[in-house]
């Protein structure tokens, strides 16, 4: 094995052992992604980024294993267990989440593994006080970061299962509550791929995604009648994690399953009776005794019903049946105004 | 079903428990024939419809036709055992 005496300096492993500072030089390559690197022994000359010395000059930290779970844990010389698109080390104790917030103004950092969060003017939030909005964008938050491995891009598309990019736009301080058997990937039409009330699901996480980047979860439901949860994936090509923590209002961001109360509502253009909106809230969201009465059926998916639905006549000339799939809406003959809407075998 | 339908003609249900409490027991009978359930809606939509237009202030008198048809249509598919709860 080569050993490089340049990567055995002091500054480097302070405390240590010669032969405990000596890197493999493969192992460097790898780790630091080193421009250009050949022998100080032979007289040629070393050369390095300058991001290539800062990530040197922490590389004490990896004394501590941070991870006890992770293999790159117990890597000496690998920098913030190996994945500095991720995480960051300017403690030299620790690896971190890097988060941007605020487009990018500020940024900060959580403690992997410890559940710390910040505002997004950088304060620490402590979860003991936090507001209930807060508390729930905090476990949404939690449970992204434990399973979160999702990356899109700019159109929607998914594209690995490397988690770096959402934002949590907006909630209206719904409790997260777990355990709906519902499956978002049933509202998947086959064959409108293209359109954007496409769902991807994650694999492992049980969590889904339309794609114009609303997010959705069988494990994230409104706990009590009339809330909801809204909230958005910002998608993009970035690398780095952008989140936003808090109440925030949409910043162009879509909402998913608007309030259900105060009668009517229109989204993209179509009219939703207070009933059809009811039924279209999140399962679990609203009950008649035991029963969910709420089906979660997205606009999206009403509005597909609506575009490309066979029409049947209803009770009455008022209005007509549109069926697409085992989706079924009830709307005027014009598709303006959406009265009912339910599945067919729920 | 039957006798939920049995129910409210005697007003012992409102119209909005009526028309979900059939879709329930339907949901909790998890009836795996797509074109048998396919046909219970075709019965129950402009029941629903109703429902949406006209919730609770819905007459025997409106409704009465499409719940001649669904009876008959319930009558004449023996798997529609189930009932709703008591």
């Amino acid at each position: 094995m080569y050993k490089d005496p340049i990567y055995s300096h002091p500054s480097i492993s302070p405390g240590l052992p010669e032969t405990e500072r000596s890197m493999d030089i493969a192992e460097i390559e790898g780790v630091y992604n080193i421009e250009e690197v050949l022998s100080a022994e032979s007289g040629l000359v070393v050369y390095f980024t300058t991001s290539t010395y800062a990530c040197i000059s922490d590389h004490h930290s990896d004394y501590y294993i941070q991870d006890a779970t992770s293999t790159q844990s117990y890597n000496r010389y690998s920098y913030a267990l190996n994945n500095p698109l991720k995480y960051t080390d300017p403690s030299g104790e620790s690896l971190m989440d890097i988060y941007d917030f605020d487009d990018g103004k500020v940024t900060v950092t959580a403690m992997e593994g410890e559940d710390v969060f910040f505002d997004k003017d950088g304060n620490q939030l402590d979860k003991s006080e936090l507001s209930a909005d807060e508390k729930f964008t905090y476990e949404v938050l939690s449970n992204l970061l434990r399973d979160g491995t999702f990356a899109f891009d700019k159109s929607g598309n998914f594209q690995s299962n490397t988690f770096y990019d959402f934002t949590i736009t907006e909630n209206r301080g719904a409790e997260m509550r777990s355990a709906s058997s519902y499956d978002y990937s049933q509202d998947v039409i086959p064959g409108k791929a293209a359109e954007d009330w496409n769902y991807i699901k994650n694999g492992s996480g049980g969590n889904y995604f339309t794609r114009a980047g609303n997010i959705l979860s069988r494990d994230w439901n409104a706990a009590s009648t009339g809330d909801r949860i809204d909230f958005v994936v910002n998608v993009g090509s970035v690398v780095l994690p952008f989140i936003r923590i808090g109440k925030l209002a949409a910043k162009g961001g879509t909402s998913l399953w608007p309030a259900a109360s105060g009668g009517r509502t229109v989204i993209n253009g179509i009219e939703y009776t207070t009933h059809a909106l009811e039924i279209m809230q999140p399962i679990g969201t609203i009950m008649r005794g035991a029963t969910s009465y709420s089906r979660g059926i997205l606009p999206s998916v009403v509005e597909n019903a609506v575009k490309y639905g066979k029409i049947t006549p209803g009770n009455t000339a008022a209005e007509v049946v549109r069926t697409l799939d085992n989706v079924r809406v009830i709307t005027n003959p014009a598709g303006t105004r959406v009265i009912s809407v339910f599945k067919i075998g729920n | 079903m039957l006798k939920s339908t049995e129910s409210y003609r005697k007003g012992e249900l409102c119209y909005s428990d009526f028309i979900y409490g059939l879709e329930g027991a339907l949901d909790a009978g998890e009836y795996q024939d797509k074109e048998l359930i396919e046909q219970w809606y075709n019965f129950w939509t402009p029941l629903e419809i109703l429902s949406a237009t006209k919730g609770d202030s819905t007459t025997i008198e409106d409704v009465d036709k499409y719940l001649l048809e669904m009876e008959l249509f319930l009558k004449s598919k023996l798997d529609f055992r189930f009932q709703v709860e008591e």
